[in-house]
């Protein structure tokens, strides 16, 4: 059987699968990859189901070595620098890691998530019906915790053996209009504060995790007019509660399952996925939408899901396949600083 | 006194139907802390999986309503509104019992010192002392109103007046798995180590979330719980044989 050894790997790499559902009476929420549409580009090149697990990545990626035989892997959501060895990689494109070369990937280069996928998957022991990890219960994942140098991961039987081919990604880095329908308490605000919500052009801060991001803009924070209950309700993935500050926070994957503050929104699920993948002083705007609206744009988006496999390229080589490699533009190593490329802004 | 426990109860109340998202609708049964609220909750939340559409993902009952998750692709949420009109009908849902299969669990605690460093704050806020304070606690028999925040994490309640504390305007930064924390005449039991604004008076050697059993959830909304207080040495004996796995609170059926 083979599996991946993790050589080096930046903080915030985690086992995710596409969630478990059905435990929120429970105070779990479904979690999952933050950028669902990655896993399913990842299944579409390793001709597999989008529901196996592969390695989620926040911002800076490692050094991986297949054991146990060569493996598949496919490298989609947000792109990052990526070799074998000394030959550089495609993003959103499939290839093989033969045992004794190394995987090398970088610091993001747009985006918030990457993703790594595997022909078969990651085989660890599923945890209340899923194999994604919740880090802040300890559930799940590997050990239900963040992925660390020295991991040996198991992967599953792969039905396939091809691989060296590439897609055209779902576009969605990059932040801009984001559609919500009205949220719960929509009523508490009024006329005036939510056309003030949909004519902001919010910034997403640097306080944010795989539970949710505050937005910050330069405008005066809204005000609700009525008054909440105290009384806690259960929350939504992707509703928009506005603080007692004023300023939006974005409920996202590991969401906690009730919460107390006024939710003016909820963000459609076609668009989740590129609110996951807005980074920090990324621009977003909320454009409302009905819910026949979003019920549409999701049927969309899913026919373009179904219709992934049908797109595949062919890379022009697959650099497994070749054995005297010319160098192309070498990395010259990547930054061994593991703090996010957010966090080292005006430092020094 | 700043409170949001609503006496008035009782009467016909329309339930209100709220959207959150293209797949999920909420069904308020009221505003306030209100046991007959928790009962029409829980009550609707048993009705809709007695007769369960198809697209349904999951239904989470709260204090006060219930959060119905669906799958937009099957099912319109104007048609789960309508279906789960269909279940509401015309019955006075502010006078239904909770239903399903409900347990009584007893639940071991021990109250003071270093497991509740609030315990003789909030003696003093009701004017007692602090063992009349824990005598108060353990003779109350508690419902589960839901399950939520962290994973097994219990609110329960409704305690009487006299437990209706505010909650603390600073956050204490940490409490222990199975602390014991209440505030507006709720209990929280906490199945992990957490923040909280609520006030610690006690801790329970059981862990709500029993991880990598075949019962990782024994509590469940609309059960109910009586705390019993246990030594020192009971609750480390206790403590030992919760965390290896066994089940160490007694249930019985309602």
């Amino acid at each position: 059987m083979s599996g991946i050894s993790i050589q080096s790997i930046g903080p915030g790499c985690q086992i995710q699968d596409l969630g478990r559902p059905g435990w929120h009476r429970y105070g779990i929420t479904e979690g999952g990859a933050m950028d669902r549409l990655a896993l399913q580009e990842s299944a579409a090149l390793l001709g597999q189901s989008a529901n196996l697990a592969g390695l989620e990545i926040a911002g800076l990626g490692g050094v991986l070595t297949a054991v146990g035989g060569s493996i598949r892997f496919s490298l989609t959501g947000a792109p990052m620098p990526a070799r074998i060895d000394d030959t550089q990689l495609e993003w959103n494109s499939c290839y093989t890691l033969h045992e004794g070369q190394k995987l090398i990937t970088g610091l993001v280069e747009s985006g918030m998530y990457s993703y790594i996928g595997f022909g078969g998957g990651i085989d660890t022991p599923p945890e209340l019906g899923s194999r994604s990890t919740n880090v802040r219960s300890a559930i799940g994942g590997y050990q239900g915790r963040y992925i660390q140098a020295g991991d040996i991961l198991p992967l599953g039987e792969s039905a396939v053996d091809y691989s060296g081919s590439r897609l055209q990604p779902i576009e969605r880095l990059g932040g801009g209009s984001i559609r919500v329908v009205w949220g719960p308490q929509a009523y508490l605000f009024s006329d005036h504060e939510q056309q003030r919500f949909l004519d902001t052009q919010y910034r997403v801060e640097h306080r944010l995790n795989r539970m949710g991001v505050r937005l910050e803009s330069d405008h005066a924070p809204l005000k609700a007019s009525g008054h909440l209950s105290a009384v806690s309700d259960a929350v939504a993935l992707g509703d928009i509660q506005i603080p007692g500050d004023g300023y939006p926070a974005v409920l996202l994957a590991d969401h906690q399952s009730t919460g107390g503050y006024p939710r003016i929104a909820t963000i459609i699920l076609a668009d989740m996925a590129r609110m996951a993948q807005a980074r920090p002083e990324t621009v977003v705007q909320f454009v409302a939408v009905d819910i026949d609206e979003a019920v549409s744009a999701l049927q969309d988006q899913m026919q373009v899901v179904h219709n992934l496999a049908n797109t595949l390229e062919p890379l022009l080589r697959n650099p497994a396949d070749i054995d005297n490699l010319l160098s192309y533009q070498l990395v010259s190593g990547f930054i061994a600083d593991e703090r996010l490329p957010w966090e080292k802004q005006n430092r020094d | 006194m700043n409170s949001n426990y609503d006496s008035a109860g009782a009467g016909h109340l329309e339930p209100v139907f709220r959207f959150a998202g293209e797949g999920g609708v909420i069904v308020e049964f009221g505003e306030h802390l209100n046991l007959q609220v928790n009962n029409a909750a829980l009550a609707f939340d048993q009705a809709i999986h007695d007769d369960l559409l198809s697209g349904i993902i999951e239904t989470t009952p709260t204090i006060r309503s219930v959060f119905v998750r669906f799958d937009p692709l099957i099912v319109h949420s104007r048609d789960v509104a309508t279906h789960l009109r269909g279940v509401l009908s015309d019955i006075d849902w502010l006078k239904q019992a909770p239903g399903g299969q409900r347990t009584l669990w007893r639940v071991p605690a021990i109250y003071g010192g270093n497991y509740g460093p609030d315990l003789d704050r909030v003696a003093e806020f009701s004017g007692r002392s602090p063992e009349e304070t824990i005598a108060s606690h353990v003779s109350q028999r508690q419902r589960v109103l839901m399950i939520g925040f962290a994973p097994g994490q219990a609110y329960l309640g409704i305690l009487d007046e006299t437990w209706n504390i505010p909650r603390l305007e600073k956050i204490t930064p940490r409490v222990e798995t199975g602390s014991i924390a209440v505030a507006i005449r709720q209990t929280v039991l906490f199945p992990d180590a957490s923040p909280t604004g609520w006030s610690c008076i006690g801790r329970s050697p059981f862990r709500s979330f029993r991880q990598g059993s075949d019962q990782p959830f024994p509590l469940k909304a609309g059960d109910e719980l009586q705390f019993v207080e246990v030594s020192e040495t009971e609750f480390t004996q206790l403590l030992e044989r919760d965390r290896k796995g066994e089940l160490i609170v007694q249930g019985s059926p309602i």
